[in-house]
């Protein structure tokens, strides 16, 4: 909240309390970055403090959202084998250990255990229909009316928000939201239409100060005790807009020249809109509870599990003793049992690849080191590229460990390149080698912003529309004609213009300039050379060293930047590369780092890369920088990297829906909803030598980070691999299960319903709220689901004691692992046994749920 | 049956088969994708030929007729019918081929391809009909499909929210099309469309039955009427907006096709149409109402759809004015201009957000003074304009004149000014450009509007008898600019108070909203409900035990 403490100094005890009740009901709201630098999180990151259970459990009652899979869904992976029964008996007792030991029953012939009962109320018991809250009061008034002026409040903060420009701002938007709604909101006929005048009377009489508004419609409300509540009810209506304010409040950058929207100042002017509302001639709605009965839906459950075993028995006592089993499972435990049974059959398949024996690093200096991005799809990559040669590789986040703001050439603005934990101080430009070759991009650059320009100007006036649509649709129709049916033509055409008037040959300028803030120090340098040798865990250098980033190009989709670089701020991480590569090969550095004992060849050569991960292909970024001595072998990266990018586009072909032959158009085809798959299917973080998992095909699913224990010997490398990448990969995988279990409210719906919105966001059709998370298509296809929605799994191998002790003074940690967001797994070394830990700390020895399966020979494919 | 005749068939038929398929063989998503567009490819390629054919050999007609020599029932394609059909049938393939990508997967797939099959079949039979009757069908068919795709995600309450308004609306139109035709019928026997001049020559000799009257006028009145509802013109114009509840798909094919009613109606019954002063100057109210609110609302809409969709609303009032004013050729070229405009701006929808961000990492403009700027922004339009007049000689009556040079300046002065607020050059070649731009852009469309006038001008009335005069047209300009600029440019508080008022009144302009509730899945996938599991032994679970 550090943008608005100064706002905040002087304000009386009761506004303050307010304030912390406002940030107190908050929690239920994740921020929500911009669609331009798309960034993965949790939705439930405020209550990240709870345990995951009774986080969903809160999340279901504010946000109205389902918060784990339906039965039926659970019951339909169940058919598939991707859970066996074997799997839902050891959750079974995993959720509940007390099952275990009650004592079995005598139905019919047959004598059946608690567990079995459970397992059969899990495999046929009727699900609990979702909890409708039609009939709920917030203070004076019902929240139909909240849900209703959450609606209306959400059109203007569409109008607020604008970055895009729009032909006519709302009046009055540098005000603030509050005062500016209130202002307009006076004519706002369908506000007007809720309140009548009394009520908007009695708006019109508010404070102009958005905290004593709230705290005055708080009371006109009548709301006491319950505020906390009050006020989360209005922000489950637009868990959208509000995020986009937490963003705002606690993430943008302070020089951002939008006009900032407060969290306090939307809840402001819900509430208001509600308290006048109140004064209004609709009456609230009747409470009308549509909850189903508890005791109903436990007989039914009884009576299911009755008929699968057969039983025709009348015998009262038989019915009460099965449904006293029952009644201790309640149905959201019915879905934890489930979870935990399906990440077990997930983690069972993993650790027993993961049990093979570890062939150990090669000895011998190797040619060729290459680092990836932790990311899972660089594991493909990875896999394929290996098969060609024998490369050295490495996972590392895809920022390369250096924070900074990229200023693209030409570019007013710098964005930051890293991961939104960390704070980018410095920023790099791009500034072109031979400054007059930039004059024809630069100025090819400010044509096509003036066309833009030319084109908006016409098309936001009153008189320019008309004659411009008939003058300019022969210009465009065919245009996007020939894009629709010929995808692939343009790809070429792509490339043709790149090659004629495309950038010109830059180079990231890392020193640190006298005239402006940009670059930075020699000592700075040097400190981030060594930051990146160190946590990468490279202990010896080969003659080259690529270091890979990956983007996304893909087009006509507002969430272009989510299949970029998580790392990188939703950006591609070829500029990341660049930089870090320009920081290791300078001379002065290299001096610097012999100084703090990394002595770095001299015939070692780092070299940029960025992987395009629509297509698969890779590029060598500032070829033209390499010296001829390294020719051959950046020459023979490239043959192999070629190859092994088909062969991993091929293997994408076969998950993505449509022409498999055309994989590497979908990127430029402007009809594409789904470009590639993204991270989905993500699941695990691998924390060890790439030699433990070098071997195995992991199905794109695992993010893996090089982790060499000997080297670290106290463990603050893995320190900051727990707290940093790890907490990220957790961000991502929770944003893929969210997003894959609710659709609709964890999830941005349905893509071609999207309505881009002010430049930042989408939402759906007509309008409302905007959208969070990621769309139906990047998790699905109709009704298939391409992401298997389990938290994440994180195997580390690192001593024991290491790990605990991590694990134990970190608070974000014991909360993540304690509360059961991340489950862990760990051994000290190759030749040791994998042992989970479980919430409370102990750790326990692996041993899968069906022993009769070979797990050390099993697909990691999303079942 | 000549070729040419045959061909005249198939262009609309082929969707239509296309349709009927999918409904009776039900195939599986991705092969309806590929019956749609396979036939919307064929009768594309079928639309070309017979677009030559007339161009070349005059009218092709493929018609039944009855007694008297006038068509019962059939297809006729003219220079302007054949240019309307090149452009629904153009708009099928290429969104077709869109959605063939874009809702793969979709669990309503096929839905979708039979549904925009049937509207690319009947949009194109209301160009092609021979006889009011079969236009008539046509046109309700059209509202029908369009209304059923609207509610595509079925499952999401604002779809179906917005298909009843749609169907409410569009009945209105419908409603008043099938009374003109019928009392037209009930007069004269069937109205052939091959000659709408003599069908207005019967129509005014004939009186309206028990009650009197001229029917000509009665039916021009309804037939407006119709345009007014199928064109979203004020004040059945909410359905319009509202329909972007649909995938992007529907809404390139609705707003480069139906909702072109209007134009394609009142352009092809000009003769009808024309000579009723009421049905001119409702169309003319109408039009200019329209296009002057629906774009106030245009310029304050910061999504990308309800932007794209109050612009419709907005050019179909500008069509509906060419139309009443007698600017038929006109009306034409914008009927096929802003067809391709806004497919193509709807299925580029997406692209927003990437645009912002490039255009913030552009590098910043060069400066040119502001008078240079104005000077050159409201002046060599203005030049380009009297040279345009001067070099292609277009037949326009005092009114088209009127509008084409108000608006290609309005348009021209606006982009050049645009151009110059970001010079991507120092001031000489940035106003070099801008002025050879301007220029170029006025006369190519002068041009343009010249070629299709001249094109269309066998298959045109000259003129129509009653139009709106140019001296209304002047005064409604004059006075919409007065309002405007005074509203616009007056300091002060109350007029600052004025401008927010309106602001706000055309932001929550959209009374669909009011009651706005989100729920319902919007991915179609609801959830599996468990009935089967409710029945207990039904599904035993041997499996555990």
């Amino acid at each position: 909240m550090s943008n608005r403490d100064n706002d905040h100094r002087g304000r009386s005890a009761r506004d303050t309390e307010l304030l912390a009740d406002v940030s107190r009901a908050s929690d239920i709201i994740a921020p929500l970055w911009p669609l331009t630098s798309f960034v993965a999180v949790n939705p439930l990151l405020g209550l990240q403090h709870l345990p995951f259970d009774e986080a969903t459990a809160v999340a279901r009652r504010w946000l109205r959202a389902r918060t784990h899979l339906t039965l039926a869904a659970f019951r339909e992976a169940h058919g598939r084998g991707a859970i066996t029964d074997a799997d839902l008996r050891r959750a079974i007792i995993e959720v509940d250990s007390k099952l275990a030991s009650q004592p079995s029953l005598e139905i019919g012939e047959r004598t059946v255990d608690a567990v079995e009962i459970v397992l059969l109320d899990l495999l046929v018991g009727p699900d609990d229909k979702p909890r409708e809250t039609a009939g709920d009061r917030v203070g004076r008034t019902d929240v139909g009316t909240v849900r209703t002026v959450s609606q209306l409040v959400a059109a203007w903060c569409a109008v607020f928000v604008d970055e895009a420009g729009v032909a006519w701002p709302m009046p009055r938007r540098e005000h603030g939201f509050f005062r500016a709604w209130r202002e307009l909101a006076q004519h706002d006929r369908r506000l007007r239409r809720l309140a009548g005048p009394t009520g908007m009377q009695w708006l019109a009489q508010l404070p102009d100060d958005p905290v004593e508004a709230l705290a005055t419609s708080l009371d006109a409300l009548d709301v006491g005790d319950d505020r906390v509540e009050a006020l989360r009810e209005h922000l489950g209506r637009l868990p959208g807009w509000a995020g986009y304010a937490r963003w705002n409040d606690e993430w943008a950058l302070p020089n951002h020249h939008r006009p900032p929207l407060h969290l306090v100042d939307l809840l402001a002017a819900q509430v208001a809109a509600t308290a006048a509302a109140a004064h209004g001639p609709a009456a609230p709605q009747p409470p009308q509870h549509q909850d189903q009965g508890v005791e109903e839906l436990l007989e039914q459950r009884a009576a299911a599990v009755l008929a699968a075993l057969g039983s025709t028995s009348e015998d009262a006592s038989v019915t009460s003793a099965v449904r006293g089993v029952l009644q201790q499972v309640p149905p959201p435990v019915r879905k934890s049992m489930w979870l935990e049974a399906q990440e077990g059959n997930f983690r069972d398949r993993l650790l027993g690849l993961l049990s093979r024996p570890d062939p150990g690093p090669v000895t011998e200096r190797p040619d060729v080191q290459a680092a990836f991005c932790i990311d899972v799809r660089s594991e493909g990559l990875v896999r394929h590229l290996q098969a060609c040669g024998p490369y050295d590789t490495f996972g590392f986040a895809g920022f390369f460990g250096v924070p900074v703001r990229w200023r693209p050439l030409g570019s007013p603005e710098s964005q930051p390149r890293c991961p939104p934990l960390l704070t980018a101080d410095h920023e790099v430009a791009e500034q072109p080698l031979v400054p007059d070759d930039a004059l024809g991009y630069l100025t090819a650059q400010r044509a096509a912003g003036a066309g833009h320009e030319a084109f908006h100007a016409a098309k936001g006036s009153l008189g320019g529309p008309f004659a411009l649509a008939e003058a300019a649709g022969y210009l465009l129709g065919p245009a996007a004609a020939a894009r629709t049916l010929a995808p692939g033509l343009l790809r070429r055409l792509t490339g043709l213009r790149t090659r004629r008037v495309g950038p010109p040959q830059t180079r990231p300028t890392v020193e640190a300039e006298h005239d402006d803030s940009s670059g930075l120090a020699l000592e700075e340098r040097v400190s981030f050379g060594e930051a990146i040798v160190r946590t990468m865990g490279l202990t010896r250098f080969a003659r080259l060293v690529v270091l890979c980033g990956h983007g996304s190009h893909n087009v006509n989709n507002p969430h272009a930047s989510s299949y970029d670089c998580g790392a990188c701020g939703g950006a591609p991480g070829g500029p990341s590369a660049r930089v870090a590569v320009a920081i290791l090969n300078d001379p002065g550095v290299r001096a610097g780092l012999q100084e703090r004992g990394i002595v770095v060849p001299d015939d070692t050569r780092f070299v940029a890369a960025q992987h395009d991960t629509v297509s698969d292909e890779v590029t060598v970024l500032d070829r033209e920088a390499v010296p001829d001595s390294h020719e051959r072998l950046v020459a023979t990266f490239e043959r192999d990297v070629a190859v092994a990018g088909e062969r991993l586009a091929r293997e994408r072909a076969g998950r993505l829906p449509g022409a498999p032959g055309k994989v590497r158009v979908r990127g430029h085809d402007w009809a594409q909803v789904r470009p590639e798959w993204g991270l989905a299917g993500n699941a695990a973080f691998v924390v060890g030598p790439r030699s433990i998992t070098a071997e195995l095909d992991l199905a794109c699913r695992v993010f893996l980070h090089s982790y060499d224990a000997e080297g670290d010997g106290d463990g603050s490398a893995l320190e900051t691999i727990l707290t940093a990448p790890l907490v990220v990969g957790q961000w991502i995988s929770a944003q893929y299960y969210f997003s894959s279990v609710d659709p609709d409210q964890f999830g941005a719906g349905d893509k071609t319903l999207h309505n881009p919105v002010g430049g930042i966001g989408v939402v759906l059709g007509e309008g409302g709220d905007l959208q969070v998370g990621l769309p139906a298509q990047a998790v699905g296809v109709g009704e298939r689901r391409m992401h298997e929605p389990l938290r994440l799994f994180a195997a580390i191998q690192a001593p024991l004691e290491r790990t605990e002790a991590i694990i134990q003074r970190n608070q974000v940690l014991q909360e993540l692992i304690g509360g059961k967001w991340i489950t862990v797994a760990g051994r000290s070394h190759g030749g040791e046994h994998w042992s989970i830990r479980s919430p409370d700390g102990t750790w326990t020895t692996w041993c899968p749920a069906d022993d009769g399966v070979d797990h050390t020979n099993t697909s990691l494919e999303v079942r | 049956m000549t070729l040419s005749e045959t061909l005249v068939i198939v262009v609309p038929a082929l969707p239509a088969v296309a349709a009927a398929a999918i409904a009776v063989a039900r195939p599986d998503g991705e092969r309806s994708s590929r019956w749609g567009v396979g036939a919307a490819s064929v009768a594309f390629a079928a639309a070309i030929v017979v677009a030559v054919v007339v161009a070349v050999s005059g009218p092709v007609a493929a018609v039944v007729e009855g007694g008297d020599g006038d068509a019962l029932v059939g297809l006729h394609a003219t220079r302007v019918t054949a240019l309307v059909g090149l452009l629904t049938t153009g708009v099928g393939l290429v969104v077709q081929s869109f959605a063939a990508r874009n809702l793969q997967g979709d669990l309503r797939e096929r839905r979708f391809f039979g549904l925009a099959s049937l509207l690319t079949a009947a949009t194109t039979s209301v160009a092609f009909a021979a006889t009011l009757g079969l236009l008539g069908a046509a046109w309700i068919v059209a509202g029908l499909a369009l209304a059923a795709l609207v509610t595509h995600r079925s499952t999401w309450r604002p779809a179906r929210r917005s298909a009843r308004r749609t169907l409410r609306s569009l009945w209105v139109g419908d409603g008043a099309l099938l009374v003109a035709t019928l009392l037209a019928v009930v007069s004269i026997g069937e109205v052939d469309l091959r000659s709408p001049a003599g069908a207005a020559e019967e129509l005014a000799n004939a009186s309206i039955p028990v009650l009197g009257g001229s029917v000509l006028s009665v039916v021009a009145v309804l037939l407006t009427v119709a345009g007014i509802s199928r064109s979203a013109l004020v004040p059945v114009h909410q359905w319009l907006p509202a329909t972007i509840a649909a995938p992007t798909p529907v809404s390139a094919l609705l707003h480069a096709g139906v909702v072109n009613g209007a134009g394609v109606l009142l352009v092809r019954l000009a003769p009808v149409f024309g000579s009723s002063a009421a049905a001119t100057h409702l169309a003319f109210a109408a039009g200019a109402v329209t296009a002057l609110y629906a774009t106030t609302v245009m310029l304050v809409r910061s999504d990308v759809k309800g932007n794209l969709a109050w612009s419709t609303a907005g050019q179909m009032g500008f069509m509906t004015v060419q139309v009443a004013i007698g600017a038929l050729a006109a009306a034409l070229l914008h009927v096929v201009g802003h067809g391709m405009y806004k497919a193509a701006l709807f299925l580029g929808a997406g692209n927003a957000v990437t645009a912002h961000l490039h255009h913030e990492q552009r590098p910043p403009p060069h400066v040119v003074a502001q008078s240079v700027r104005l000077g050159v922004a409201l002046l060599v339009p203005a030049a380009a304009l009297w040279a345009a007049y001067l070099v292609f000689h277009p037949h326009l009556s005092t009114a088209a004149r009127v509008l084409v040079t108000v608006f290609a300046w309005a348009t021209a002065a606006r982009a050049a000014d645009g151009w110059l607020r970001s010079a991507p050059f120092r001031p000489v070649p940035a106003v070099a450009t801008a002025a050879f731009g301007a220029a170029a852009g006025v006369l190519a469309y002068v041009g343009g509007l010249t070629a299709v006038e001249t094109f269309v001008a066998p298959a045109l009335p000259a003129e129509v008898a009653e139009p709106v005069s140019a001296a209304l047209l002047v005064a409604t300009l004059a006075a919409i600019a007065l309002v405007v600029a005074a509203v616009w440019l007056t300091p002060g508080e109350r007029m600052r108070t004025l401008r927010s008022r309106v602001f706000a009144l055309v932001l929550t302009s959209a009374p669909v909203a009011s009651r706005l509730t989100t729920r319902g899945s919007s991915t179609g996938v609801a959830p599996v409900p468990e009935s089967r599991s409710l029945r207990p032994g039904v599904e035993p679970a041997t499996r555990s035990t």
